[in-house]
């Protein structure tokens, strides 16, 4: 009878243990998704540049002003991505965690919002209403991890096609900053060019030629920071798909050791576009 | 005569192009052999051909994508020749007039892409074309003699 006892102890800690798995990889997932500077950088980009421009430049500011206002809906379609993505990810962690999905039903009225604003491109607005759908009714039904394996077949392909947008949106962040450093040493360069021509002001030449430096060694961070993300978000995205692939035997050790293996990677990546 | 829809990717690598060209006049400009030598009309000519060409790389990364051109008579892989041929022609700047020629023509095909306009891209292409190989040709003329 003891035996037993411990038998079914150690088998309901195994179960847990495998759960451990899918919630970790749900909670970093989540924090990596709804890391939004990058974005929220990429939306900010022409007002930064309005800083690299020469004062008679009034008209070139006028046009970065323009692009700025383009950028706003983006910007707010980007948010969106990301809190769906986030969520989704989070709500996952709780399933596995045998929680009710708390914070999910908000999702739904935001991309209902976004779409009616025509915030969202038309490939993204079907992916953002299922996943927006699913979690209002993970958390109306009050979803546990019995549910588990119907969010993530649901949830599959349309994580999939939003996850595929945000690595687009930072490819499109990462051309936006290599244009802005462009626009920086333009402007230092115009600088230094100027203060240096027959020796006019050799002091001033010298701030221009530092202050080039130091923003091209920012740049250089800034542009480290981009495809660890993007490596971030395709890894969140493998992952899911070993779990879909898996969802019928998701206690399978290959997948649960896979899983531990991609939550390694995101974390990873995670706290290194972090700490940069 | 085909449909092109300019995919992210065609703009991002459209994009790039213009960029890189802003960068090759920029290398030309301020470079402490050449810069004292332009006089200040043409510096400031060069100067303001330089940021525009940032202005339209970037409206490509922000604007381009999903654009259609229809009944187009030339395949992106030219516009992306056309532009690689005229950063190459900037890059190895001898003569500032023809140079602005170059560049002009440049802004002139990014500024219709957007429109997905064939026969204005046509032929901004076409301009593009002919200024990359007038340049050329003077150039290997100087080599020459």
């Amino acid at each position: 009878m003891r035996l037993f006892t411990l038998c079914v102890l150690a088998a309901l800690l195994g179960g847990c243990a495998n759960l451990q798995a899918v919630r970790e990889f749900g909670q970093i997932s989540s924090l990596s998704a709804g890391y939004t500077r990058l974005s929220d950088d990429y939306a900010r980009s022409p007002l930064i540049n309005k800083s690299y421009t020469l004062e008679a430049e009034t008209q070139q500011r006028a046009v970065l002003d323009a692009e700025y206002q383009q950028r706003l809906p983006q910007a707010a379609q980007l948010q969106v991505y990301h809190k769906v993505v986030s969520t989704y990810m989070a709500t996952l962690a709780e399933l596995a965690g045998d929680d009710i999905p708390t914070g999910a039903e908000e999702v739904d009225g935001l991309v209902d919002a976004a779409a009616k604003a025509n915030y969202l491109d038309a490939a993204s607005v079907a992916p953002a209403r299922a996943i927006g759908k699913l979690l209002t009714d993970a958390t109306l039904n009050g979803y546990r991890h019995r549910e588990l394996k119907k969010v993530i077949a649901d949830g599959n392909a349309p994580i999939q096609a939003l996850l595929a947008s945000l690595v687009q949106s930072m490819q499109e962040f990462d051309a936006s900053l290599k244009i802005e450093r462009a626009r920086a040493n333009r402007y230092y360069r115009s600088l230094h060019a100027r203060a240096r021509e027959n020796n006019r002001e050799p002091v001033a030449a010298e701030q221009a030629w530092a202050s080039l430096n130091a923003a091209n060694a920012l740049f250089d961070e800034r542009e480290r920071a981009i495809p660890l993300y993007i490596e971030s978000l395709k890894r969140i995205g493998i992952a899911h798909q070993a779990l879909y692939d898996g969802r019928d035997d998701i206690d399978n050790h290959q997948l649960l050791a896979d899983l531990k293996r991609y939550t390694k990677q995101i974390r990873s990546a995670y706290y290194a576009v972090r700490a940069l | 005569m085909s449909i092109i829809t300019l995919t992210a990717d065609d703009a991002l690598k459209l994009s790039a192009q213009f960029r890189n060209a802003s960068i090759a006049l920029g290398d030309y400009l301020y470079a402490p052999e050449n810069w004292p030598t332009i006089p200040e009309k043409e510096r400031a000519t060069l100067q303001s051909l330089e940021v525009t060409l940032l202005n339209v790389a970037s409206d490509l990364v922000t604007r381009a994508v999903g654009v259609t051109i229809k009944d187009a008579e030339q395949s992106l892989d030219d516009l992306v020749t056309a532009t690689e041929h005229a950063r190459d022609v900037i890059r190895t700047i001898d003569n500032v007039t023809r140079t602005i020629t170059v560049v002009t023509a440049m802004i002139g095909l990014a500024g219709v892409i957007p429109t997905g306009n064939a026969g204005a891209i046509f032929g901004a292409l076409k301009n593009l074309q002919s200024a990359v190989k007038g340049e050329q040709t003077a150039k290997a003329k100087k080599a020459k003699a």
